[in-house]
């Protein structure tokens, strides 16, 4: 599990997913959408759906509190694509997309 | 935004390939009365977890740390001396040996290479390359008369650490943790500290949970830094952004084991994120031994570079039994005991790196009140033979034999300062008061206050257990 929350590599495949999504659509429930296709080959469910929304929100706004410092002349990644990042990793280390049925 | 109404391609799979062809299965079988009738149903799906749990009745131990001294030290020269050995020494050996390399074999008696000394007020005997181990002999209940009986490495591995001599079965410490739990849930119940010589021969299975719950796995503290790895969240994540990282995570994971109830691996891996998160900040924690006495250190031998690797992971281990974990092994390296060759040059290596860490650990336990209710093992899963293998001078080294050999246990109610069975007159088989590896799990099973026959676990329709229906007994001669 500490793979899947902290090593560089789940880190980064969540960032590339987030950009994918983001770069299809400026709709965030479209992104959703996209992203939850993209991983588990299925639409999500209209409940997953607003869940993730709302995460998005809510973890949107702690990352722009936190205000994340620009460090050795990389630009700060933006609030909104940390969040779609962390929605991505959570779908990439969830049971549905780790086991198969 | 195009929305798909007809599920998933999985879904189509799912319910169309197997789903009818089942059914009709069961009508065919049913018509013909072939059907088996249904196993007794269970009235509610089975949950496991890590909650503390009590034992069948009072315990004496509640924590075990064993030293798995792989490869097998020689109880010739360690832990049991045989003046008629001595006396014999160079002559032609007329027993009935087993050899594993039969090839460098030779029927020459080799007598202990070292000499032995009297140890504690109980004058317990040991070889004079354990002197720390020799230390702390009033603590310390010797067993000369240990029989695994199969001669190599993998297979008595298997019969010390699992009960049977066959892979595939779970660790003692998979054992432990599924009967009671653990005392601490930031912590993993049941870890391994392995050693940089290598893992044990046969690797993981020596803390698989073979067929119980996969919570019940023990997990690996690696020999170097970073000992655990991964343990740090990236820097943007404050405690507050990952808490709902994981709470979304969480529930997605809820909802899907809802859709496939009773899926243990499902359970275990939703487990294994709520202890992740508690371990980042508990297991630095545990395992910072910074944060210990310079006498402590020095207690160990972490300060002298012959003791400092091993000593290292003994006062880790103490750190992790006193934070609530249930089992802990302490591995030394791939066969690092495995003497055929050189065993003048590398026992002792073995031994000095060992002996002080080791004699060590119990002293601090000791000292902290921790040993009444702690109980140390210290063993591999073989001895050695009273004769010659590779003769040719410095050479020389001992074959394995598992049909008499030694390990001690101190702590959780074993009786301190005494020495228990014997082998015959060339420390080659165990002759009186043997204790098999079976012997030895009802025995520690019964310090944890836990009933080997009670303690079992259904699989494939059968109820297994650590010693498996095996002949055996609690030993009581060893019980304080």
């Amino acid at each position: 599990s500490l793979i899947l929350m902290n090593s560089d590599f789940l880190l980064e495949q969540g960032e590339c997913l987030a950009q994918r999504v983001e770069k299809a659509s400026t709709d965030i429930k479209a992104q959703i959408d996209l992203a939850w296709r993209l991983v588990f080959s299925r639409p999500p469910e209209t409940m997953e759906l607003e869940q993730a929304a709302a995460f998005l929100h809510d973890q949107t706004a702690a990352f722009k509190a936190a205000a994340p410092k620009a460090t050795a002349g990389k630009p700060a990644k933006s609030p909104g694509l940390l969040a779609m990042a962390n929605l991505c990793q959570a779908l990439l280390s969830s049971n549905e997309f780790l086991y198969v049925d | 935004m195009h929305v798909n109404n007809l599920g998933s391609r999985r879904h189509f799979l799912a319910t169309s390939a197997m789903g009818l062809g089942s059914v009709a299965l069961a009508c065919l079988l049913n018509d013909e009365g072939l059907l088996a009738s249904p196993d007794k149903p269970e009235l509610e799906p089975k949950r496991y977890d890590l909650l503390p749990k009590p034992p069948h009745y009072p315990p004496r131990a509640n924590a075990m740390i064993s030293f798995f001294m792989q490869g097998g030290p020689s109880q010739i020269d360690l832990f049991d001396p045989k003046p008629e050995l001595d006396r014999l020494n160079g002559q032609k050996f007329t027993g009935e040996v087993k050899y594993d390399s039969a090839a460098q074999a030779s029927t020459k008696i080799m007598s202990s290479l070292w000499k032995f000394k009297h140890y504690g007020h109980c004058g317990m005997e040991m070889s004079e390359l354990l002197p720390h181990i020799g230390s702390v002999a009033d603590e310390i209940c010797l067993v000369r008369s240990m029989h695994t009986g199969v001669n190599n490495h993998g297979s008595s591995i298997f019969a010390m650490n699992t009960g049977r001599i066959q892979p595939g079965r779970p660790a003692l410490g998979s054992w432990l943790t599924y009967g009671l739990g653990t005392e601490t849930q930031d912590l993993p119940a049941f870890v391994v500290l392995t050693d940089p010589g290598g893992v044990p021969v046969e690797g993981v299975l020596n803390w698989s949970n073979g067929w119980l719950p996969s919570l019940y796995q023990g997990t690996v503290v690696r020999p170097r830094e970073p000992r655990i790895l991964n343990l740090d969240p990236p820097s943007y994540m404050s405690a507050d952004t990952q808490q709902r990282y994981l709470s979304l995570l969480g529930s997605m994971n809820q909802q899907h084991l809802e859709r496939h109830p009773g899926e243990l691996d499902l359970e275990a891996r939703i487990a294994s994120y709520e202890l992740a998160a508690h371990m980042q900040t508990a297991a630095k924690e545990a395992i910072d031994i910074s944060r210990e006495s310079e006498a402590v250190h020095k207690l160990y031998g972490i300060d002298d570079p012959k003791t400092r690797e091993f000593g290292t992971r003994c006062l880790m281990a103490r750190r992790l039994v006193e934070r609530g974990v249930r089992f802990v092994q302490i591995c030394t390296g791939n066969q690092d005991w495995d003497h055929h060759l050189l065993i003048r040059k590398k026992l002792p290596e073995q031994c000095l790196r060992t002996d002080k860490p080791s004699g060590a650990l119990v002293r601090d336990l000791k000292d902290r009140g921790l040993l009444d209710t702690t109980l140390v093992q210290w063993g591999g899963e073989m001895g050695r033979l009273p004769v010659i293998q590779n003769d040719n001078g410095e050479k020389a080294g001992r074959d394995h034999n598992t049909y008499g050999f030694s390990m001690w246990m101190a702590g959780g109610g074993i009786k301190g300062g005494m020495t228990y069975g014997e082998t015959d007159e060339f420390a080659h088989r165990a002759v009186k008061d043997v204790v098999t590896h079976c012997d030895y799990h009802a025995t520690l099973l019964h310090l944890f206050g836990l009933d080997h026959t009670q303690l079992t676990y259904k699989h494939n329709g059968v109820e297994k257990s650590l010693v498996d229906g095996q002949a055996c007994h609690v030993v009581k001669e060893l019980l304080a």
